[in-house]
């Protein structure tokens, strides 16, 4: 009987980690509800939806989450504001909607953002990109927020969508690069027609193509609080109003510094190389990762950075348009290759519509799986019984199979099941076991919680950097853990994904493992490494100092 | 003088002569005279006149005088079988089989016998038998009257009486000399068909127009010839290679269904009916020929995949997956129908499964790769694109100018890293298609990879000048589009002016443009402009419905109510689906 039970016990933990995810969003009171614009989806605008960000806003050492919400619209002109939203993690697995006390409401025609320390004071700033100026809120320290925006100079007053903090000139101050996308106005909003044919059978909106794209801006941090817009002196211009949605910094080309990666709508996307001087290159083309395979342009909404292979390189993922693929971008070293079909991504990403996109080690077991956030921009898809198309879409998880992914959607658990109008998603240890788990925003419905609850997974460290001596958080900074013979490497970055914004710490499943070494190689190249640390833990970094574990809660 | 002249003049217009040319250009009464006049003259070989006499009368239908005047014939050439034969054929004309058998034996019993009197016994043994032996395969040859023979007793031994007049009909307008025609239609109360003495030199007329390419002198003369005589099938079929040659489909189409109600089942025709539809893009038409085809012979491949490819097109791909599934099921499976399986499976977003069929397609049939788009291509580069890579290099190697293929085979082995036979493949696209746009990018992004920087922009450059190109032709569309929506946005006056600026700019859309401007125009009663504008519509394909329906319209506000049904007709056919 004992030797029966222990064959078969052992039979269950050779068959792997059983990957499953639980929606508790409203269990854990994540109930707002983010609106965008009227239900026919008639204007541009009103499809795009919106993002999230995850931060840890009153550094408890519990990550919280703030959703980016625009407006309603109603027939007869009439529009319903919805504020953005910030709840604070209470650490037990619920949440408290803290937005009126911070100070970070708003009731702009909201889009997305990105977080980061702007100022250095060890404390995590919110960007938030509208449709309309954007707004900066500095973080207090005590629980609350003020708007910097003016004083900052960073107001952009275009329809922005993703945004990134890098420090492309390491002087330590993060700048500030915003992806803006159509120019346009509440007149053509309300007076919008839905006068273009998809697939030739149902009339949809109109756009983005034939439309006006809008100029990218870049801000220059000044290291006292202000920013001035570099955009043409930097290069940024080059490549600019093309319908830019998706923004990422990292650094392509192995050079030592963080470049630019953006993803434009319907138009080839930019990669722009840091010359070293302040100034930057667009090199898209010819780097392989401005078209697909076949030199085509996609929809590209949304993008992350990791390396899926194992070589050292990170390599790119993008989402796109339904009825073409979501695009990966393997780094062969200074240029790219699309090697979305060798790889099993494209087959499952042709029908749905993307959005949010994350590298993340699902199941911890040292190599980066796949999810997409999804959802379609055309509620008329479901009158028609040809499209073979609908609305509301299924998130989708590929796993990682030795650098082939396999579409693992349909046995991930309950938090897969329900189609949504999803958008922007974020990845993050909400619940503090040392797993990532996602948040997105679904358009005019409340929002997912996706917990991580796999059964049987790797071990895992996090790992947050402090840097005393370049930007607070470390942005660009590049970690790399080797355990058991396998080496993974992530870097620190702000924003992502699609309008969003990631837990800054970095994420790494170890399998088996139960030590690794972890070499941090900061922006301006100083290494440090340190060996033998115990798994199952997280970690923070202080530049210089031995990393400190923190106690489990 | 005069009287010699004469004279010389009757001597050299030999009778016999001035009667045969007479004959076969139809003027009987002319060709008796000239023929009793050779026979006035007690010529040699008088034998002949009588037998020509006797041709005669059977072309009048006096067939005791005819059945006289070949007896006579024989009666100076007893061994002149072709009279035997024309004297069976009196007989039976005038009911009298067994003559008829006797005079067919005695021709048969000489070696040189024509062969005539053979087909005629067969015929014969037709009639006798009630077509109780006759094979019951479906008509081959379509101007054939032996073949509606032959089906027309089939049938009618079958019980399918109606089916089976219809058959007799045409056989005896393609062929009233066949005196089995008659006697099957007689049984039956059919009366043969008017005389048409002409029939024969009108119809050779005709041909000689269209050999020499005068189409619309073709269609006209074969058109006059169907007034007279509607089942004489030749020149139906004559009328519709006019048409389908000068790009006419859908009035050829409508010639399909007037022969079609004319004929029994016949399998060919609702094959090369299907086929037509299909190019026409008439889709629900193409989807009832090829289903009527099918009841007539089951798992036919090449009608399976005309049914699932008109199903594809009318936009049902369940249909048409379920009938690739019957046809692969039923052992004909072809590489057109695991590619029209693969599309549709695409259509429903199945894409695994999609790539499978295609995948399918290439293997039973690498020339597949050549209509297999770009993205199926790059899509047959998962795990076991090895063993297919194989299939197109052989390909390659018997059509090395297949662009599709190279291009498949370049960007598999650019990703395989193989660099320098990825340059060769592209190259070679490259040199055969110049502007081809995937050729020149994946060689750019060859040449970066290989550290050749110069020849990477250079390709970079032509890559995007060509996609700049495509982009204007966007941006133009794009425009007209923006026409198009204030065109319907605008009231009746402006909205002419606007599509009347916009058939200028020759787009795909043109065809429907014009249609726009025609219903404007006719809104506004200006109906020669409106049919003006539905004519220059008509592109000869599915999308001519609305022009004919706007045709029709016009020609009813005109007062034509004939014409005006003749296009509503057209138009409803064109729109015709099968339940």
């Amino acid at each position: 009987m004992r030797i029966a039970a222990a064959i078969f016990l052992l039979a269950l933990s050779s068959s792997g980690p059983r990957v499953q995810f639980v929606d508790r969003a409203k269990s854990a009171g994540l109930e707002v509800v983010n609106w965008s614009g009227g239900a026919e989806k008639n204007h541009i605008v009103e499809s795009t939806g919106n993002g999230v960000l995850l931060l840890d806003y009153d550094s408890d050492g519990f990550l919280d989450v703030y959703f980016v919400s625009a407006i309603r619209l109603l027939p007869g002109r009439k529009t319903e504001p919805h504020s953005n939203t910030l709840y604070r993690n209470r650490g037990d697995g619920t949440f408290q909607d803290v937005t009126r006390e911070a100070g970070v409401g708003s009731s702009a025609f909201g889009v997305g953002g990105a977080a980061a320390d702007f100022d250095n004071d060890g404390l995590l700033d919110i960007y938030v990109t509208n449709w309309g100026p954007n707004t900066l809120f500095r973080n207090n320290g005590d629980g609350t927020f003020s708007d910097w925006t003016e004083r900052a100079g960073v107001g952009d007053p275009r329809w922005s969508i993703g945004a990134a903090f890098f420090d492309p000139d390491e002087d330590g101050d993060p700048d500030l690069f915003v992806g803006n996308y159509i120019e346009t106005s509440w007149e053509e909003v309300w007076n919008a027609e839905r006068v273009r044919l998809w697939r030739g059978r149902v009339q949809v909106l109109d756009g983005p193509r034939g439309l006006p794209g809008s100029r990218n801006t870049y801000y220059r941090n000044e290291g006292d609080g202000t920013f001035v817009d570099a955009t043409e002196s930097a290069g940024f211009l080059s490549g600019s109003g093309q319908y830019t949605m998706g923004v990422v910094s990292f650094d392509y080309d192995d050079d030592g510094d963080v470049d630019l990666y953006i993803a434009n709508d319907s138009m080839p996307n930019s990669l722009y190389r840091n010359r070293g001087d302040r100034t930057f290159e667009e090199v898209g083309a010819l780097s392989g990762a401005a078209y697909n395979a076949d030199g085509a342009t996609q929809g590209s909404m949304g993008i992350d950075v990791g390396d899926f292979d194992g070589d050292g390189r990170f390599d790119l993922v993008v989402t796109n348009f339904a009825h073409d693929y979501y695009a990966l971008y393997r780094n062969l070293g200074g240029s790219f290759a699309d090697d979305s079909f060798a790889t099993g991504v494209a087959v499952p990403t042709f029908a749905p519509l993307g959005w949010g996109a994350h590298f993340f080690d699902v199941d911890s077991d040292s190599d980066l799986d796949l999810f997409f956030s999804n959802g379609h921009i055309y509620p008329q898809v479901d009158t028609d019984p040809v499209l073979h198309e609908t609305f509301l879409q299924k998130n989708l998880l590929l796993l990682n199979q030795g650098g082939k992914f396999e579409d693992a959607t349909a046995s991930a658990g309950s938090g897969f099941e329900i189609p949504r109008s999803g958008r922007g998603s974020a990845a993050g240890d909400l619940d503090s076991d040392l797993d990532l788990d996602l948040v997105v925003s679904n358009q005019d419905q409340a929002p997912t919680l996706l917990v991580n609850e796999t059964d049987g997974g790797g071990r895992a460290v996090l790992v947050a950097l402090v840097d005393p001596r370049g930007t607070r958080q470390g942005l660009g900074a590049r970690l790399q853990v080797t355990a058991g013979g396998v080496s993974q490497i992530r870097q620190i970055s702000s924003g992502g994904s699609y309008a969003s914004q990631n837990d800054f710490r970095a994420h790494f499943g170890l399998g088996e493992n139960t030590a690794l070494d972890l070499t941090i190689t900061w922006l301006d190249g100083e290494k440090e490494v340190h060996e033998d640390l115990p798994a199952g833990r997280e970690y923070v970094v202080r530049r210089g100092a031995p990393p400190l574990a923190l106690l489990p809660r | 003088m005069a009287s010699v002249l004469l004279w010389l003049a009757l001597f050299v217009q030999d009778p016999r002569e001035l009667g045969r040319q007479a004959l076969s250009e139809g003027r009987l009464d002319e060709a008796e005279t000239h023929f009793q006049a050779a026979l006035a003259s007690n010529p040699p070989r008088v034998f002949e006149i009588h037998y020509a006499l006797g041709r005669l009368y059977l072309q009048k239908r006096e067939y005791a005088r005819a059945r006289e005047a070949f007896a006579a014939c024989l009666s100076r050439a007893p061994r002149f079988s072709p009279a035997l034969v024309g004297r069976a054929r009196a007989s039976l004309f005038l009911e009298d089989v067994e003559a008829a058998v006797a005079d067919l034996t005695a021709a048969r019993s000489f070696p040189d016998a024509p062969a005539e009197a053979e087909l005629l016994a067969n015929d014969l043994e037709l009639y006798l038998s009630r077509g109780a032996d006759a094979s019951p395969g479906s008509i081959q040859d379509l101007a054939s009257a032996r073949e509606y023979l032959r089906v027309g007793a089939v049938l009618l031994s079958g019980g399918e009486t109606d089916a089976g007049l219809r058959s007799f009909r045409v056989a005896s307008a393609i062929d009233d000399q066949n005196p089995i025609a008659f006697l099957f239609s007689k049984e039956i109360g059919e009366a043969p068909p008017p005389l048409y003495p002409t029939l024969p030199a009108e119809f050779r007329l005709a041909r000689e127009a269209f050999e020499r390419s005068d189409l619309a002198g073709a269609a006209a003369a074969l058109e006059r010839i169907l007034e007279r005589r509607p089942s004489f099938v030749p020149a139906r079929l004559l009328l519709l290679e006019t048409l389908e040659g000068g790009e006419r489909s859908v009035d050829a189409l409508v010639q399909y269904e007037t022969l079609a109600e004319e004929l029994p089942p016949v399998f060919e025709l609702h094959a090369r009916a299907g086929r037509l539809a299909l190019r026409a893009q008439a889709h629900g038409l193409a989807e009832c020929h090829a289903l009527r085809a099918l009841e007539l012979k089951p798992q036919e491949p090449t009608m399976l995949f005309l049914l699932a490819e008109s199903q594809l097109g009318a936009g049902h791909a369940a249909e048409a997956i379920a009938t690739c599934e019957r046809a692969i099921a039923s052992g004909a499976a072809t590489a057109p129908i695991y590619f029209t399986l693969g599309n549709a499976l695409h259509g429903r977003m199945e894409i695994a499964s999609s790539i499978a069929a295609l995948r399918k397609a290439v293997e039973l049939d690498p020339q597949a790769a050549e209509d297999i788009a770009s993205f199926a291509l790059s899509s047959l580069t998962t795990e076991e694109y090895r063993s297919l890579r194989s299939l197109l290099e052989a390909h390659v190697e018997e059509h090395p100018r297949n662009v599709n293929t190279l291009y498949g085979l370049g960007v598999m082995s650019l990703r395989e890293g193989e660099l320098e036979k990825a340059r060769q493949y592209l190259e070679r696209v490259r040199e055969i298609a110049p502007k081809d746009v995937q050729a020149h990018y994946n060689l750019a992004l060859l040449h970066q990879r290989a550290g050749r920087e110069d020849l990477a922009r250079e390709s970079m450059a032509r890559f995007q000048e060509l996609r700049a190109e495509e982009d204007a032709l966007w941006r133009e569309g794009h425009r007209l589009s923006n026409l198009r929506i204030r065109a319907g946005n605008a009231g009746l006056e402006e909205r002419i002016e606007i599509l009347t600026e916009l058939v200028k700019s020759p787009s795909e859309e043109t065809s429907a443009d014009y249609v726009l401007l025609g219903e404007a125009l006719l809104a506004a009663t200006r109906l020669e402009e409106a049919r003006d504008a539905f004519e220059r519509a008509r592109s000869q394909t599915a999308r001519d419905a609305r022009a004919l329906e706007g045709l029709s319209r016009v020609e009813a506000a005109l007062g034509d109510d004939e014409k005006s049904l003749v296009y509503a007709e057209a138009a409803a056919l064109l729109k015709r689906r099968c339940p």
